[in-house]
């Protein structure tokens, strides 16, 4: 008798803990906001005693009073982000964009499977792209330009089936882009209307120097494996025409230049900068002209 | 939260009280006192400002006799100067010691010839600026009290003192000191004012950088206060160097990082405060070595992890355990007998559930109780009802506690109940007659209002009843609770008419009776409510139109009858006398008519929610005059009510969903005029009420275009214009609007490209522009003609793009000048003909110009 009573009282015990977490979301984005310096007072509304966040400004909730969107783009926040993002299992749209939020990608926003899009450009991120962000099936766009992103574009970052748009430009990436799954697929308007606002991105490896620009780099993504070229020197990439910069020219740079020429680069890059990753290379500036 | 505090200070005063050893004696006898000290002091008096003459009794020979002077009683020197303001700020007879001009004459004669001050106490005054230097070199102070002026330091404070090696108290609190308190690597070099100081009290000022790593060069230290400035970074390991400490407050600074396990070597620390913080980590176990301990407040961090018995193994002398706010979870063994008797007990938002803790049980002394967003899913035990008679606060609310409320004994003190937000069920319960805040709102406590509530609880200040299953009548007998001010009987299920007897009620600032049953017409005599501040009666089923007798309510800055069948025009008396309202709902009603200009006179209204009626005519373009819709920015307005245990609520469908506003409703600014018969434009003024959060106009029969300038409602976040008969382009301004999250343009007249912009493409979905078959681009699948690229986003988007096309555009143009140039050059080079035609006409030209 007693030790179904204390079954029971188990039994209890364990329906009753999970309905005391409520209000995990408006806990996670308060600990953001401690996170946050906020001069022009937009997380004014952000108290954490209320029931939900719902009726936060910048906040967006579905009926069940799930948070699906945060609205913070050109807020003037700065601070950092943090694995409590992660709790946000609803969140359909993460809109961070132009401000001054530091620190890195946390790996925790791969939990986020319900995001539709992500947009952090504009910051002053640092650090590696988590290969954890592979886990948003359902994200479709990836807007992560403008920041001081370093390391390589993780490959798995392929399986994301449903990506529409990438964009990694003006960061410190180095390496080889991924070439399958939606990388494959890219097509030249997919990037026509952020192509004109941006300057290259530079895919650099060792030994491998390569400029991508979107519209180069779409042939990249078919092609950019099969570039194991040595390069000691920089080089133009013009319309369908790519030239190398110093009379110096590495012999194998050749190869380079005729496999681009062959793919019809268009690529309309003006200035670019380059952050090496090699010791060897040390090239400042690469200029492209038509 | 007010009582810790004051427990806090008083601790604190015992203390520092304690620690002042005095050596002077004020009662001298046979003493005269010095001539050139006199002069000194009779100098210095024509130096200050002292309109309230209280140097009245600076006459006469015998200085050591004038008030707030101090001689030694055998060298007959003065050695003490207290010119301490009696009272306090904001009292009547607070008046100032005016600036004392530094360097002025008088201040060195001080410096001179009162060699041997011990003690200089300026404190409560007006003095401004930097400390005079007279005052930087009496190396002899040992007490030095400049707190609660306007001094300030072009250099860091403590070094700019360093020359007082003797000083034992040292108050600089609430000034206006900046900056570093001292360098960062500063040392102290013997003699220095790091010698002998026993108390540094900084607080209230606006000091910042990192905890000073000197401090524990102060080897005499006990009372170091300096809360309230902008400290950043780690508490220092070494503050366990100072074993002398006795009180260490760090409360409302920006520390953050852990507690070190080394505090808990301070064997003789009686006050721990690092309250209102970014304080983490979990507690160290070597805070249970602190025997002395009387205030441990770590209230409103980021703590977490476990707090167990260890955490108080040796706190026998613990009165104020303060650590709500923080994500904290107090797990003790069942039958545990804690070594202290708190007389404070804050645990909001520590986790102590499920089970009601029983240590409890033994806490006879406790006056103060907050258990509340504690995790507790029990019921009430019954020794619990046994409170301590000096108990004048419990707060277990937001919890899942269930059964019926505990009966509790009445204490000798007013007591403030909050049990609301958890599973109380029962009928209406019993509570003691000194109750002045009952809050039992969002139970399940069912039945009727007792008709005798004014016998029961007579000494009510805010009675909350909200969301039970209460029904039946108001009884009249509440009209009979003289002092109650708020009334909080939403979400019920009430009934009936409003009794006539309400405007008893005198003291009435909130009456809130929204979602329920009611029903009738509202009687005038609410009209004689003359402080009342908000009144809600939405939800219900009132007929009829609003008084006009409510035009008295002259303080009402809250009137929501949304929801009933109201009908009439409405009535422009609201316009001409409610002026200090900010919230007017009107929502769900048969109002129809125009809007008189007259409501244009509330220039304070934020909220505006007129939808759901019949009303017609064009918007007034006087809705610009509404300023309290201009900024959202409500600097110190944070919430409405001056009530701690009161916070004004409504509902408002902002993004679509509806939903209730508290606590934050003073921050919400909002325009819904959605589904009436509106006609005529949207007019351009209406953009410069730009707090608007959301604007809600749709369901109208509104035409013309969308105004070119809505990109300036730079706060808004829902844009509702759908079944309008809006035409033309969607404004290019209109991706500007960075917090946008939810839009709606759809079933108008729209045309043109939908406007590209960061946030608007975030927009996905298609059906916010359905309805308006001439819009094209993306999101839609339908394409803009060539002629018509959609629009870019110029304004919102960096210069980058437009850099980009300039540079496009020289080097086209660059191109297109050389293809010109040579197209007609190359023409004349290779076609014989035209050649000889040119240059046959090049000469006819000039042979023509000779002849001139």
């Amino acid at each position: 008798m007693a030790l179904q009573l204390l079954v029971s009282s188990l039994a209890l015990l364990v329906c009753i803990c999970p309905t005391i977490s409520t209000n995990s979301e408006g806990n996670a984005l308060h600990t953001l906001r401690t996170r946050l310096s906020d001069p022009n007072n937009v997380l004014q509304s952000w108290d954490p005693t209320l029931v939900n966040p719902c009726t936060w400004f910048h906040v967006t909730c579905d009926s069940s009073n799930h948070v699906i969107r945060l609205d913070l783009g050109n807020a003037n926040i700065s601070g950092s982000l943090g694995p409590e993002l992660g709790e946000l299992k609803h969140l359909q749209y993460l809109e961070l964009y132009r401000n001054n939020i530091k620190g890195k990608i946390p790996k925790e926003l791969g939990k986020l499977k319900n995001l539709i899009s992500m947009d952090l450009y504009e910051n002053a991120l640092q650090g590696t792209i988590p290969k954890s962000l592979a886990k948003l099936k359902s994200l479709k766009f990836l807007r992560l330009n403008n920041n001081k992103l370093t390391g390589s574009i993780p490959r798995e970052l392929a399986k994301l089936s449903n990506l529409k748009v990438f964009d990694v430009s003006n960061n410190d990436l180095c390496g080889t882009i991924p070439i399958d799954g939606p990388f494959g697929s890219f097509t030249r308007e997919r990037y026509s209307s952020s192509a004109s606002a941006n300057c290259c991105l530079f895919a650099l490896t060792c030994n491998i120097l390569v400029c991508i620009y979107q519209f180069a780099l779409l042939i990249l993504l078919q092609y950019g494996s099969q570039f194991k070229i040595q390069l000691s020197n920089g080089f133009f990439v013009c319309n369908s025409v790519m030239k190398t910069m110093a009379d110096s020219m590495a012999p194998s740079s050749k190869d380079l230049y005729r496999m681009i020429l062959d793919v019809e680069a268009d690529c309309i890059c003006i200035s670019c900068r380059i952050i090496t990753c090699c010791g060897e290379l040390h090239i400042q500036e690469v200029y492209v002209r038509p | 939260m007010a009582i810790p505090k004051s427990a806090v200070a008083v601790l604190i005063l015992l203390l520092f009280v304690e620690t002042v050893e005095l050596s002077w004696c004020s009662a001298v006898i046979n003493l005269q006192c010095r001539g050139n000290e006199r002069q000194a002091l009779l100098e210095l008096k024509q130096g200050l400002v002292d309109t309230s003459n209280r140097l009245s009794s600076w006459v006469g020979q015998d200085c050591c006799k004038w008030e707030g002077v101090g001689c030694n009683n055998r060298t007959g020197h003065i050695v003490k100067l207290d010119l301490r303001n009696p009272f306090p700020v904001g009292f009547q007879r607070y008046e100032d010691y005016g600036n004392v001009p530094h360097d002025k004459a008088c201040l060195r004669i001080i410096e001179e010839n009162l060699t041997s001050l011990v003690i200089l106490d300026l404190s409560s005054n007006h003095f401004q600026g930097t400390i005079p230097n007279a005052i930087l070199n009496m190396t002899s102070l040992k007490v030095l009290n400049l707190s609660n002026n306007q001094f300030t330091s072009d250099i860091p404070i403590l070094h700019e003192l360093r020359n007082l090696y003797k000083l034992q108290i040292l108050d600089l609190s609430s000034n206006q000191f900046g900056g570093e308190a001292i360098k960062p690597s500063g040392n102290f070099s013997s003699p220095s004012i790091a010698d002998k100081l026993e108390t540094l009290h900084l607080f209230k000022n606006q000091l910042n950088g990192y905890l000073p790593g000197w401090l524990y060069q102060l080897k005499n230290l006990k009372n170091l206060d300096l809360s309230a400035n902008s400290f950043q970074g780690p508490i220092p390991e070494s503050f366990g160097n100072l074993s002398k400490l006795k009180v260490l407050s760090l409360g409302f600074n920006k520390l953050s990082g852990p507690i070190p396990a080394t505090l808990g070597r301070l064997p003789i620390l009686s006050v721990l405060d690092l309250s209102s913080n970014q304080l983490t980590g979990s507690l160290p176990e070597t805070l249970g070595e602190l025997s002395e301990l009387r205030v441990l407040d770590l209230y409103n961090n980021s703590f977490s992890g476990h707090v167990s018995e260890v955490h108080f193994a040796k706190l026998s002398k613990l009165q104020v355990l303060r650590l709500s706010r923080n994500s904290l979870s107090l797990k003790t063994k069942p039958g545990w007998l804690p070594p202290f008797q708190l007389e404070h007990i804050g645990l909001g938002f520590c986790q102590l559930g499920p089970l009601f803790p029983d240590w409890l049980q033994t806490q006879t002394r406790y006056t103060f109780l907050d258990m509340s967003r504690a995790g507790i899913s029990d019921s009430i035990p019954f020794w619990f009802e046994n409170l301590p008679s000096q108990l004048n606060f419990i707060d277990i609310s937001n919890n899942q506690i269930y059964g019926t409320m505990p009966n509790l004994v009445k204490s000798r003190t007013p007591v403030r109940l909050f049990f609301n937000s958890n599973k109380f069920e029962g009928s209406f319960p019993f509570f003691p007659s000194n109750v002045e805040v009952l809050d039992i709102c969002n139970n399940m406590i069912s039945g009727q209002i007792p008709e005798n509530i004014s016998d029961m609880l007579p000494a009510l200040i805010f009675l909350g009843l909200s969301n039970n299953t209460l029904h039946g009548s108001i009884p009249s007998s509440l009209c009979k609770i003289r002092k109650l001010q708020y009334l909080d009987l939403s979400k019920d299920n009430l009934s009936g008419h409003l009794p006539q007897c309400m405007s008893e009620l005198q003291m009435a600032e909130v009456i809130d009776l929204s979602s329920n049953n009611l029903s009738g017409t509202i009687p005038s005599s609410i009209g004689e409510l003359s402080i009342l501040r908000s009144l809600r009666l939405s939800n219900n089923s009132f007929h009829g139109e609003l008084p006009p007798a409510l035009r008295h309510c002259r303080s009402l800055s809250i009137l929501d009858v949304g929801e009933n069948t109201l009908s009439g025009a409405i009535p422009t008396w609201i316009g001409e006398s409610l002026s200090s309202l900010k919230i007017l709902r009107l929502r769900s009603n048969m109002y129809d008519g125009s809007i008189s200009p007259k409501l244009c006179r509330l220039t304070n209204l934020q909220i505006l929610d007129v939808a759901r009626n019949n009303l017609s005519g064009t918007i007034p373009p006087c809705f610009a005059n509404f300023k309290g819709m201009v900024s959202n920015q409500k600097e110190g307005r944070y919430g409405f009510s001056n009530a701690t245990f009161y916070a004004d609520k409504l509902t408002q469908v902002i993004k679509g969903i509806e939903r209730e506003y508290v606590k934050i409703l003073s921050l919400v600014v909002n325009l819904d005029l959605s589904h009436n018969n509106f006609v005529g434009q949207i007019p351009e003024q209406l953009t410069s009420l730009s707090g608007l959060i959301g604007l809600n106009l749709s369901e109208n029969h509104l035409s013309g275009n969308i105004p070119k300038k809505i990109g300036q409602m730079r706060s808004l976040e829902s844009l509702d214009l759908s079944i309008n008969h809006l035409s033309g382009t969607i404004p290019q301004s209109i991706s500007l609007l960075s917090s946008l999250s939810r839009l709606n343009l759809s079933f108008n007249h729209l045309s043109g490209p939908i406007p590209l912009g960061s946030q608007l493409r975030t927009f996905q979905d298609v059906t916010i522009y359905k309805g308006n078959h001439e819009l094209c681009g993306p999101p839609l699948v339908q394409n803009c003609p060539e002629d018509e690229p959609p629009q870019t986003q110029k304004h919102a988007d960096n210069e980058e793009d437009d850099n980009f096309k300039m540079r496009w555009f020289y080097i086209g143009m660059a191109s297109g000048f050389v293809v010109g140039i040579w197209g007609v050059c190359s023409v004349l080079f290779f076609k014989k003909s035209w050649r000889y035609a040119y240059f046959r006409f090049i000469e006819d030209l000039i042979a023509e110009l000779m002849r001139k």
